[in-house]
């Protein structure tokens, strides 16, 4: 019976105590300490200020790099892009054009800036790339308005003894060709002009359409060439530009009946006229009209 | 980054030729004048003072180079030779002349920097930088002045 009431009680406090206890849990586990009691406190120390700070700069940190990872992925613009290109496309085509090899000085870059200058072109970039071969005669590449890209054939220079000014007239011909966009508009596409300026950041980069325009340049320039609506444009701009000097606009004409003699006469140059169509009728552009009286 | 290991097996190649090659001659008179920077795609640093010399290195935009100069016992410049469109550098190992217009004083904008994957995407070759390099040995180039 002892036993009994002994094992009673043993029950009673147990239960008694047991459910306290449960109550209580903040006794139980005294490890945990409950924030919201010191949460003002945090306020006014101004740690809760200082956490949120440095999460937004370590967010910021991250976004930067992420920025800048992506940035690598962008594509020039069109402004930076057509030099590039036109580099390119030199460094390509560089065994056949023949652009590699040792030459002389002509120091044909002065004679040409005085005639830019004189002509009222200021703050032009000129690189003059002069060609041990014929594949192209004369050129200016597609690039920015800041910078221009000539390419010339000593070839042809010497065939016809060209003198400086000669030389800066082709040049300067190549130059307002250039500027009108002629070549640019020949080679470029709307898919390109899209492609500029994008980013290919989790995408492959379209290697097939910058080497689709780079065939596309050399088609211009070894078998297509310009049209007849845009060499007279030019031609009428040449006009207007040079005839306030006669003495230039003499060289210029003689220069044509040079050209249009060689195009006739050498094989070598049959193409020329494909591509600037074409000397002989510059020439009919240039020259007055015979007056009825 | 695929341009850069190019651009140090270029330099390995080059090494090569350099070996028979002459190098000016140490002089305990030489004198580290200022670093540039190199401010082309590409170019190359030449034996002597002349686009059509021997390359010995070709470097890349931006490339740090040291301007060096050496004068003789006597206090002749021996670097500059008269020329004043090249320059005596130092680059790594190598010491040459380089175009003085393609070098700035200050760091400059480089778009196979700036485009670096674009630039990895044209997967240049080694014959295409070597190309690229010369191309600015062959530029003749000028500028027409400012309006006045």
């Amino acid at each position: 019976m002892k036993r009994i009431i002994c094992f009673s009680f043993l029950f009673l406090v147990t239960t008694v105590f047991g459910n306290e206890t449960k109550e209580s849990p903040a006794e139980v586990t005294p490890d945990i300490i409950d924030f919201s009691s010191i949460k003002d406190l945090i306020k006014k120390d101004g740690l809760e200020g200082e956490l949120k700070k440095q999460q937004v700069e370590k967010q910021q940190v991250l976004d930067k790099k992420k920025l800048s990872d992506m940035k690598r992925y962008n594509v020039p613009n069109a402004d930076e892009f057509w030099n590039l290109f036109s580099e390119l496309w030199l460094v390509k085509n560089a065994t056949k054009l023949k652009w590699d090899f040792h030459k002389p000085e002509f120091d044909l870059e002065k004679s040409f800036i005085s005639l830019l200058e004189t002509q009222g072109h200021y703050e032009k970039k000129i690189k003059i790339l002069l060609l041990d071969s014929t594949e192209v005669i004369h050129a200016a590449l597609p690039t920015n308005d800041k910078e221009y890209i000539f390419l010339l054939s000593l070839p042809f220079i010497r065939t016809l003894d060209l003198s400086k000014v000669e030389i800066s007239l082709i040049l300067f011909e190549d130059y307002l060709r250039a500027r009108r966009g002629y070549f640019k508009n020949y080679v470029t596409s709307k898919e390109l002009e899209a492609y500029l300026g994008s980013n290919f950041n989790g995408k492959p980069f379209n290697k097939k359409l910058i080497d689709s325009h780079l065939l596309k340049m050399s088609n211009v320039l070894y078998e297509k060439g310009f049209n007849f609506q845009e060499q007279f444009e030019l031609t009428q701009e040449m006009d207007t530009a040079l005839k306030s000097d006669l003495k230039i606009w003499n060289t210029y004409l003689t220069l044509l009946e040079k050209i249009d003699q060689l195009t006739k006469t050498n094989s070598l140059y049959k193409k020329y006229s494909q591509i600037y169509p074409s000397p002989e009728l510059q020439l009919n552009w240039l020259r007055p009209k015979p007056s009825r009286f | 980054m695929r341009v850069f290991k190019l651009m140090l097996f270029l330099n390995l190649i080059l090494l090569s030729s350099l070996l028979s090659a002459e190098t000016p001659k140490k002089d305990p008179t030489r004198a580290l004048i200022g670093v540039r920077y190199f401010s082309q795609t590409m170019g190359n640093v030449h034996q002597n003072a002349s686009r059509y010399s021997q390359v010995l290195t070709t470097i890349s935009c931006n490339h740090p180079v040291k301007i060096l100069k050496i004068t003789s016992k006597d206090g002749k410049d021996l670097t500059s030779l008269g020329d004043p469109n090249w320059t005596f550098v130092g680059v790594g190992p190598y010491e040459g002349y380089i175009m003085t217009s393609y070098l700035n004083e200050k760091k400059n904008s480089c778009l196979e920097e700036e485009y670096s994957k674009f630039f990895d995407g044209l997967e240049l070759d080694i014959n295409d930088l070597y190309y690229w390099a010369r191309l600015y040995d062959q530029y003749v180039q000028d500028k027409s002045k400012v309006r006045q």
